[in-house]
């Protein structure tokens, strides 16, 4: 007679809670050391629904599946050039700044979900850290395999991991992921999965890959196909991670609350790096900054919070300051990478005319006003034979890591300062946002590794001036960094061109 | 509030003055013109004279803005995190209240960027 074969909910419990024990030898709570000190209160473990109930022998063949599709389609794209078929080699930019800031946090997410799920005692949510942990390595592991081919022909993806944790425009991802990692279980899960994977991933994936499919990057849109059914089982454990404390414990629902607002503004000021990807970096265009957030942000968020109302929580603070400074941040970010660009290891330009007039038309509001004429003022250095570059570090945020190119939202002119002070000691920021969490952590916040202010102590390698630091990330100026069109990528980019600017004039696709 | 930790938590900053050899670190931000986006750090000593400061540190990082040199030092405007600030221009930093981390900010009347737009 043949086996009884399981079903999947049957098989999903017994691989799952019917591996877990109650611990004899040991009290549990010595067991599991780190899953109370935050306050949070979990009455039963055994009310975790993992609404994907995925069994890791299923996990594994999904994963290989993809695979194999995957590296199908990187090694063709290898073996036929497909660099060639980009839209222009300014786009490398984007993919640069993904590979140096986005990828090691991929890694670092994979870290973090090895511990907490080391941590939770309840067997359901160990499991789920457990498969999230795995699809954080093999994207790390995948980006870089995407990106490698790039490396054989452009400058600036030789040295990822070393720039990483040196150069000051990657110690914001840096400084998030860290934070969360150094943080108790919940928060961290309520951090990553449900604040950046469940609020805010929208934001950053879906602007990266489509910027990648219009920009005929095929090994990077495979890669987004690849990851793309991981990133909606992070979305679901990101959301069942929140309902289920909130279920727990009313006494849970202030604690989450400020995970949430923390984590919310965090993330919404690590995503300036994308949104000046999408308005500046792709040559085609996707959705500009403002479009995206109008959609991911002001529609679905509501929505979601709406949804969580019931629970007593409560929109993020300080969300309509994001949406009010949506019409700004990128263009402001810009700047600070077109005049800092020789200090990183990614190039930066001024926009083309065809840009300049598509960003003039999606930030009607704002564009003409504010941002154009600072582009032309650089254009007219540029036409009467210069090229400004800043020759000082700037201001960085104590909290979020961005240099403060911030202003007002009610006046765009003035650069956005808070001060706080603790234990005889100032510190500033960018915004109440940043200033606030600080406030509530100063001993966390007091150990930052700012970059500004860890070079003018001397650990930047003795670097005191700009190129110094520069030759200390191991950028050079001219192939991994600084001005675009003087750079050995255009001169490469128009050589296998037949000696051709074929830099497009028009935004769409 | 205080970082709920499973241990003692204590650890100095990491920008505390004594990593700075005598010298303190300043922010500095000339308003209304962004064509330098973020106000400037500086290390310097505290004892350095306002003026001295703005001509051989502030000056050389400022000359390419074509309205830096219209600027009458007499006539600024400034802040000193964030309150109404009036310093004596040959009196040394320390002497007019600066501290390490301090974030001084100037306005010049009458110039308020190229063509007046913030530039």
């Amino acid at each position: 007679m043949a086996e009884k074969k399981l079903g999947l909910k049957e098989k999903y419990q017994l691989m799952t809670r019917g591996l877990d024990w109650e611990t004899t030898y040991q009290p549990m709570d010595k067991v599991f050391p780190y899953d109370k000190y935050e306050g949070i209160k979990i009455k039963d473990w055994d009310k975790w629904e993992d609404p994907f109930r995925l069994t890791m022998d299923a996990y594994w063949k999904y994963q290989a599946e993809k695979e194999r599709k995957l590296y199908a389609i990187l090694d063709s794209f290898s073996q036929n050039n497909g660099q060639l078929n980009i839209s222009d080699a300014r786009y490398l930019t984007a993919l640069k700044i993904w590979m140096q800031g986005i990828t090691p946090a991929e890694y670092n997410s994979h870290r973090g979900f090895c511990m907490v799920g080391r941590q939770f005692r309840g067997a359901g949510a160990r499991v789920a850290c457990q498969m999230q942990a795995l699809d954080e390595l093999r994207h790390a592991q995948t980006q870089i395999h995407a990106f490698s081919h790039y490396n054989k022909h452009f400058g600036g993806f030789h040295q990822a991991m070393h720039m990483r944790d040196r150069a000051w425009y990657l110690s914001i991802p840096k400084s998030f992921f860290e934070d969360a990692m150094t943080a108790g279980p919940f928060e961290f899960v309520t951090s990553i999965s449900f604040a950046f994977e469940y609020v805010l991933t929208n934001l950053l994936f879906m602007p990266f890959v489509s910027g990648a499919a219009y920009n005929g990057d095929m090994a990077t849109t495979t890669f987004g196909f690849s990851a793309q059914s991981d990133e909606s089982r992070h979305m679901t454990l990101g959301l069942e991670v929140v309902k289920f404390v909130l279920e727990q414990h009313e006494d849970n629902v202030p604690i989450m609350q400020r995970y949430i607002d923390k984590w919310f503004w965090r993330g919404y000021r690590l995503l300036a790096l994308v949104g000046v990807m999408m308005d500046y970096m792709l040559p085609r265009k996707v959705m500009s900054w403002a479009e995206a957030w109008g959609i991911y942000w002001e529609e679905n968020g509501t929505a979601l919070f709406n949804d969580l109302a019931r629970y007593g929580i409560k929109p993020p603070k300080y969300h309509e300051i994001a949406t009010a400074e949506k019409n700004h941040i990128t263009h402001q970010a810009w700047a600070v990478f077109y005049t800092a660009c020789p200090a990183t290891g990614f190039h930066a330009w001024l926009p083309q005319e065809y840009e300049l007039d598509w960003l003039s038309e999606k930030y009607g509001s704002t564009f003409d006003r504010y941002y154009r004429p600072r582009f032309a003022e650089f254009a007219r250095i540029e036409r009467e034979g210069g090229r400004f570059y800043t020759n000082r570090l700037p201001l960085v945020c104590q909290t979020c890591q961005v240099p403060d190119f911030f202003t007002e939202v009610d006046n765009p002119m003035k650069q956005s300062i808070r001060q706080y002070e603790w234990q005889g000691m100032k510190y500033n920021f960018c915004s109440d946002g940043c200033r606030d969490i600080f406030a509530h952590e100063p001993e966390k916040f007091c150990q930052a590794y700012i970059p500004p202010q860890q070079i003018y102590q001397g650990n930047a390698g003795g670097a005191r001036t700009l190129p110094e630091y520069a030759a200390w990330l191991k950028c050079e100026f001219g192939k991994d960094s600084g001005e675009y069109y003087t750079s050995e990528d255009y001169a490469r980019w128009k050589a296998m061109h037949g000696g051709n600017d074929t830099t497009p004039s028009s935004a769409a696709a | 509030m205080a970082t709920i930790s499973i241990g003692e938590y204590k650890f100095p900053p990491a920008d505390r003055i004594e990593n700075y050899g005598g010298d303190i670190n300043i922010y500095v931000c000339w308003e209304h013109h962004l064509l330098i986006p973020c106000p400037a750090a500086y290390r310097l000593p505290p004892d350095i004279a306002l003026i001295d400061f703005l001509e051989q540190m502030f000056r050389p990082d400022h000359n390419h803005h074509p309205e830096y040199a219209k600027i009458d030092y007499a006539t600024l405007v400034w802040t000193l995190d964030g309150k109404p600030w009036a310093p004596r221009l040959d009196a040394s930093l320390r002497e007019n209240g600066v501290t390490h981390m301090s974030y001084l900010s100037f306005r010049a009347p009458g110039l308020d960027g190229v063509n007046g737009d913030g530039v």
